[in-house]
């Protein structure tokens, strides 16, 4: 026992969150978006935030929060925050941390100033946004530029990793943003296989980790495809260390085992997938036979009805293929017999061509390409064909090659073979996108458009992008200046990208005047970056460097809460209220959570006076182009609000007596309030109170809105495609290219196969502690952690196999050079067993330059000055790992 | 009284850091000087291609017979009802005699620079504002609201349960008395109230 | 990033602290030395400059352990709330009973001197008594103060009786070397020094064996700490060679040969000081610790 003394003693000592106020909020350290809440209390007579933790009632992230969601406060107290507006100070470049502090009608003022003498066109301006901006003001962000005809929005991250990746997987299951839409559901799988991904969960991705713990605990079998020992490697019961850039093969060659042993759930192949479709062989392509309407979506597939033996017409688009056009039952056949003819030609299945073109792609063969041993790739194709619930995990980051979109493809043909969609141990879709699918089949059954943010899946970016690509959808008609590069490339015999959705392709064209649509330049002379860091996120830092400096820029206006390494070269500098402060416009769907929820930030601290928050600051751009009537309208029309709330709230902002985003939340809470049948004030209170409202569980959703069961998916034809009509699509208006194949193909890393001693495969990924070329390094807490792994976080990985011969050991500097580019940079080595002998690694984490950023800048070595321009033909990806590289002392 | 015992399972961690951060920020702990309460080892072993590689948090193990607790000239340190094993702030001489027969390295010394440093951090708010010798106290003030410790609370992997030894049905006591939870340096017979799964 | 069953430093002790235990064993020792003289009928000069030499080194220890070692000092006042347990506790127990009974121990001899003669007189017949508390205290000293490197058993390169013992005798032979040279002044060197400083040699060289032996043999941190301080050229000149075989080799020479050299017993001195020096320093600053993980 312990004396009173002591008791007292014991007493006294508090810890921070003693006495606090919980105030929820959602995490802005990655787009993992988890739910938390942030203890609040009095020091001072100020409230201030002391301490954060994962909001127990997230169906997300369940009560847990990384070291970034942890730390994530201190960002509020940064010694660098932005605290007023800044303009450039006249004659100084930029680059140069060269400001004076300015009022916002200064700043504004003076952005118009300088559009008007720069004559600033609408469609010569660019919005550059980072994440932020995409997950949480979307529907503002779109509205902007749709109604001041701004055809240009730059996003991070697009080519590095939502279009990039995602896109892949988007051509056979339909979703579109994917680790926004899909959950996996490791905790109830047995068998996971992990290919080119550590950010995705164990780097680290909250929502996934609990519940990939939850299967590591249960004992689930892991396997981990990387050429270097992730945090995520280390929890393998495998680790393969595959050649860089070959897990396609791997994953053909998985096929090719579970087709011929058929280790694949045949019932969902029949059913819900189009392996069972008749298809002809064409000019030498597969081509399903189908009808098609005037827009080129199809009415029809053709099957044969194994029970009556006869061909049977399908619906165009439908999530089952055991109904036909007229109603009636049937049976599809997954193989028919040789000599089966119709109209003249003799088809097949989709799945028999499925099978002859993974003949080639055997297991022998594809150790040849990935160093992995052909009975491990055969025991494995075979165990994970066996144990159910197994799953391939979807990925995250896409990027890194030219066949990024074809592997994150196979994989999820991997996961249909197992028919793992909506399914315990499977991927699961998030609430929100369910609801959004559900609705869209309403709206559909009753002939009516659905509001382009209403959009499921792969329906978004077509409707939303889509209008970006169509200069008839803009009153210059001019489309952006991605779509006019794209074009003009072509014209001149060049690739173009066939889908160049919120990318940079051709910026630096367009601002050097090099531009041209229609005979005319296409010039871009205005930047209004949002959130975005471009010189850090994008690929190579020079490139941007040179189109921010460049003489043709007007104006470069950035949006940030502390300064980053792009803020530097912005001549306009406005301050944004940090996570912790703002309230958002908007209540919205809990992330991937797979329960059907909604939830939104409460302010937990006062911003700083001189601060305001997105909505804010889009609004008075609007107004002071004049287009307020307009943004509101093209807000109503893109999104569920309505226009006569969004008018009313509005007018009371314009009127100085709440904030636009006040305005805009007001409409949103009126909305939600009806659609979960409270008040708007009690549903205030609820999220207040909770942090999150789970409005139908995942479990209750799964018995009537499962995928490819109950709902077709944004496919073109609804099915789970294993054959990519989208593809096909492409091949029918573009010609063939191998990154396009519908079917089953290879196409190897472009990257020198005869290496010299010293030259590398080069590899990188993501640290647990801090986020892709993010900022939030400076964060003192993560800066410290970050340090304390020194060698392993901000080290180049080599294997002492080529570093003894090179005479490098650990913490020595190493200059690292691009073969084919020629870029440079140093770096320390961190000199491991960890990583394949013909690899080096490192992080995207570091490498800030911004001096104000005390804790971060010079840390480290920033990723973007080794990897070159360089982007695959669909949807410009970067093809970030795309080379090999020599390491000297 | 319960006797809370935490099981740190390695089998799930994967050696993010959330846990020293949790703590560094409801302790205020001296990140800056790169002390932590509880860290994560991050370890190598083997040649490649056979290379594993572990993560281990380490953590005060609020050992039943505390070495660190004998050898105290003030008896700063002491045990408190729930059996944490604590330092009084305010008679601690920072003699370091603790810090040398904890086995675990559990302990560091708060200086003179991590106080400046906390109040110039913390303010008003600061919870250290003397020189002392400090260690986790398993969050005993969050655990007296009914809370988990910070750490345990944060766990992104479930890699930390905390529970009380005694009661035969908590998780704890089943992962202690099924051998799948092993005390670290048994031999030193310090009965840790922390224990691993490996 | 760390490596499987990796050896660290401890971070607890640093250089003070073997000063702490070089000085306070040396006291010691010479508290000790200073009622064996009065026994034997040596000079009183010659027992109160051991008492007043020792009281002295006394305060360089503490000092050093207050102001060089102890983060907060001004807490040492707290320093003897666990008397029954802790090592530092019963140090400075020990260094007080050191000044109060060596002072009560020298009075008499030095009463008259400063006008105290009827104190003198009063203490004069329990001073056999005030010497053996001080002298047992100082003996006491040398062993508790290593007992604090020996308590950890995490540190095998300190958990061994061998530990204490070899400070223990290594502050004899510089307290006796030391208060011999002092008297070597005058000329004449005591044969008496000559051979107590060779007994205590032989012993140093016995235990010092048997610590080796411990560190050879014993777990892996001890053999690491062991092999990390062989590798430390200011340890080899001046442990094993000034500070052991030099003063063993030479004090048996002078003994047998019978001859003597006025520097003789200072150079012993300064071979011990600087041997004892390096021992503890070495021993301090190598104290290695096994990580306990499971890997």
């Amino acid at each position: 026992m312990s004396t009173i003394k002591e008791r007292q003693v014991a007493a006294r000592q508090q810890t921070s969150s003693r006495d606090v106020e919980w105030v929820p909020s959602i995490c802005n350290f990655c787009s993992t978006v988890c739910n938390v809440r942030v203890g609040v209390k009095n020091v001072n007579g100020k409230k201030t935030a002391v301490k954060i933790e994962g909001n127990p009632n997230s169906p997300l992230n369940r009560g847990k929060t990384c070291a970034r969601g942890q730390a994530g406060l201190r960002q509020t107290y940064d010694e660098a925050r932005l605290t007023t507006p800044l303009i450039r100070v006249e004659g100084s470049k930029r680059g140069e941390w060269n400001f004076r502090p300015a009022t916002w009608d200064e700043a504004f003022g003076y952005v118009m100033q300088k559009l008007q003498e720069h004559q600033v066109q609408p469609w010569e301006m660019s919005m550059v946004g980072g994440w932020t901006s995409c997950v949480f003001y979307m529907p503002l962000a779109l509205s902007f530029v749709f109604s001041t005809g701004i055809p240009n929005i730059v996003a991070s991250p697009m080519q590095q990793c939502v279009a990039a990746g995602h896109l892949g997987n988007d051509m056979v299951t339909g979703n579109f943003n994917f680790h926004d839409e899909v959950l996996a559901d490791f905790e109830n799988a047995n068998y996971i296989l992990f290919s080119m991904t550590n950010s995705g969960v164990a780097a680290a991705s909250t929502s996934r980790l609990v519940r990939f713990a939850e299967a590591k605990k249960r004992g689930a079998k892991v396997v981990v495809l990387d050429p270097r020992e992730s945090e995520l490697a280390a929890k393998a019961d495998e680790w393969l260390p595959i050649k860089p850039g070959t897990d396609s093969a791997f994953f053909l060659a998985m096929i090719h085992v579970m087709l011929r042993k058929g280790l694949y759930d045949k019932e969902f192949m029949i059913n819900h997938t189009n392996m069972p479709f008749l298809a002809v062989e064409h000019q030498g392509m597969v081509v399903p036979m189908m009808e098609t309407n005037e827009q080129g979506y199809p009415t029809a597939f053709y099957v044969l009805d194994e029970i009556s033996g006869e061909v049977r017409k399908l619906p165009g688009y439908s999530n089952k293929n055991t109904v036909d056009v007229d109603g009636k039952n049937l049976k599809p056949a997954l193989e028919i017999l040789k000599g089966f003819e119709m109209n003249g030609q003799k088809p097949k299945t989709i799945f028999q061509y499925m099978m002859e073109q993974s003949a080639k792609f055997t297991p022998a063969w594809a150790a040849e390409e990935t160093g992995i041993a052909a009975a491990t790739i055969e025991r494995i194709a075979t165990e994970f064909g066996q144990t159910r619930p197994a799953m391939v995990d979807p990925g995250w980051h896409g990027a890194r090659y030219d066949n990024i979109l074809n592997t994150r493809r196979l994989q999820s043909i991997v996961q249909a073979l197992v028919g793992g969609f909506d399914v315990p141990g499977g991927w699961l879709m998030s609430g929100e996108y369910r609801e959004k699918l559900m609705h869209f089949m309403q709206n559909m059954q009753k002939g009516e458009e659905t509001k382009v943010l209403n959009l499921p899946g792969m329906h978004f970016p077509l409707a939303a992008a889509g209008k970006f690509f169509d200069p008839s959808q803009w009153p210059h008609g001019r489309p952006s200046f991605a779509m006019a590069h794209s074009m003009a490339e072509k014209a001149a015999g060049r690739p173009g990208v066939i889908f160049p959705a919120f990318s940079d392709f051709g910026l630096e064209e367009a601002v050097e005047g090099k531009l041209m649509f229609k005979g005319e330049p296409y010039r871009i002379k205005a930047l209004l970056m949002n959130a975005a860091n471009p010189v850090r996120h994008f690929y190579p830092e020079s490139r941007w460097k040179k189109i921010l400096t460049h003489p043709n820029m007007g104006l470069v206006v950035a949006i940030d809460i502390v300064p980053s390494d792009t803020a530097a070269y912005a001549d306009v500098i406005l301050p944004n209220q940090n996570y912790i402060e703002r309230e958002e416009p908007f209540i919205y769907g809990a992330g991937p959570s797979t329960d059907l929820a909604i939830t939104t930030r409460f302010s937990a601290v006062d911003p700083h006076p001189e601060t305001k928050g997105t909505a804010d600051i889009l609004f008075s751009f609007a107004m002071g182009f004049g287009a307020l009537d307009k943004y509101m309208e093209t807000i109503a029309s893109i999104s569920s609000y309505d226009l006569k709330d969004i008018q009313e709230e509005v007018g009371k902002a314009v009127k100085g007596e709440q904030t636009f985003t006040k305005a805009m939340r007001n409409v949103s809470f009126k909305y939600y309030a009806k659609e979960v049948g409270m008040t708007p004030e009690k549903l205030e209170q609820t999220l207040r109170e909770q942090g999150v409202l789970v409005i139908e569980k995942a479990e209750e959703l799964l018995e009537h809105a499962a995928i490819a069961r109950h709902l077709p998916v944004p496919t073109p034809s609804g099915r789970i495609e294993i054959y990519s009509l989208m593809f096909a699509n492409f091949v029918m208006q573009e010609g063939y290219k191998v990154n396009w194949d519908p079917g089953l193909v290879y196409f190897p890393p472009k990257v020198n196969q005869e290496r010299k001693p010293d030259e590398f495969y080069f590899t990188y990924g993501k640290t647990p502690t801090v986020s892709y070329a993010s900022t939030n390094s400076n964060n003192p807490i993560l800066m410290a952690l970050s340090k304390n792994k020194e060698d392993e976080l901000m080290g180049l990985w080599i294997n002492p196999q080529k570093a003894t011969m090179l005479n490098i050991k650990t913490g020595d500097t190493v200059t690292v050079e691009n073969l084919q580019s020629g870029q440079k940079a140093q770096i320390k080595a961190f000199v491991t067993d960890m990583v394949r002998p013909d690899t080096v690694f490192m992080s995207s984490s570091f490498g800030t330059e911004n001096p104000l950023l005390k804790n971060s800048a010079g840390v480290g070595t920033a990723l973007n000055k080794l990897v070159p321009y360089q982007v695959e033909p669909i949807v410009s990806a970067f093809r970030s790992q795309e080379f090999t590289v020599r390491v000297t002392k | 009284m319960a006797r809370y015992g935490m099981v740190i399972d390695l089998r799930s961690c994967v050696g993010c850091q959330a846990c020293s951060a949790a703590c560094a920020l409801e302790n205020q702990t001296p990140y800056w000087s790169d002390k932590w309460r509880t860290k994560v080892m991050d370890i190598e072993k083997g040649k490649y291609p056979n290379t594993s590689r572990y993560f281990v948090p380490t953590i005060c193990m609020h050992c039943d017979e505390p070495a660190c607790m004998t050898v105290c000239p003030s008896k700063a340190t002491f045990k408190n009802d729930e059996g944490f094993v604590l330092v009084n702030y305010d008679t601690c001489l920072g003699c370091k005699a603790c810090m040398a027969a904890c086995p675990y390295n559990a302990r560091y010394v708060y200086d003179k620079n991590d106080v400046r440093k906390a109040q110039e951090v913390y303010g008003d708010s600061a919870q250290h504002s003397h020189v002392h010798i400090d260690k986790c106290t398993f969050c005993q003030d969050r655990i007296a609201r009914g809370m988990e410790p910070a750490c345990v609370a944060t766990c992104p992997t479930l890699s930390r349960v905390v529970g009380d030894l005694d009661d035969p049905n908590s998780e704890v006591a089943k992962a202690v008395s099924t051998g799948l939870a092993k005390p670290l340096r048994p031999d030193l017979d310090t009965n840790p109230r922390v224990f691993y799964i490996y | 990033m760390a490596k499987p069953m990796h050896l660290e430093r401890q971070e607890a002790y640093e250089w003070p602290v073997s000063v702490y235990l070089l000085f306070g064993g040396f006291g010691g020792a010479l508290m000790t030395l200073a009622f064996v003289f009065h026994f034997f009928a040596a000079t009183a000069p010659m027992v109160g400059l051991s008492v007043i030499s020792g009281l002295v080194m006394f305060a360089v220890a503490g000092a050093f352990l207050v102001f060089f070692d102890l983060e907060r000092p001004i807490n040492a006042i707290y320093s003897l709330n666990n008397v029954a347990k802790s090592g530092i506790s019963w140090d400075v127990v020990l260094i007080a009973l050191n000044y109060v009974f060596g002072i009560l121990f020298i009075i008499p001899e030095y009463a008259e001197l400063i006008g105290l003669g009827s104190l003198g007189s009063a203490l004069a017949p329990y001073q056999v008594f005030f010497g053996a508390i001080a002298a047992i205290a100082g003996f006491l000293f040398p062993i508790i103060s290593g007992g604090l490197l020996a308590a950890p058993a995490s540190i095998p390169l300190w958990h061994t009786p061998a530990l204490p013992l070899l400070f223990l005798v290594t502050s004899f032979a510089l307290a006796l070397s030391f208060v011999g040279s002092i008297f070597s002044v005058s000329g004449t060197v005591y044969t008496v020094f000559i051979g107590g400083i060779m007994g205590l040699s032989l012993l140093v060289f016995g235990i010092s064996l048997a610590y080796l032996e411990h560190t050879h043999n014993g777990p892996i941190e001890a053999k690491e700490g062991m092999h990390r301080m062989l590798k430390k050229v200011r340890f080899v000149l001046l442990y094993p060679i000034v500070g052991l075989a030099f003063p063993l080799v030479f004090s048996i020479y002078l003994f047998f040969a019978g001859a003597s050299f006025t520097w003789s017993l200072p150079v012993l001195a300064a071979a011990f000081f600087l041997g004892g020096f390096a021992l503890r320093n070495c021993v301090v600053n190598n104290g290695v610790q096994i990580y306990p993980w499971p890997y």
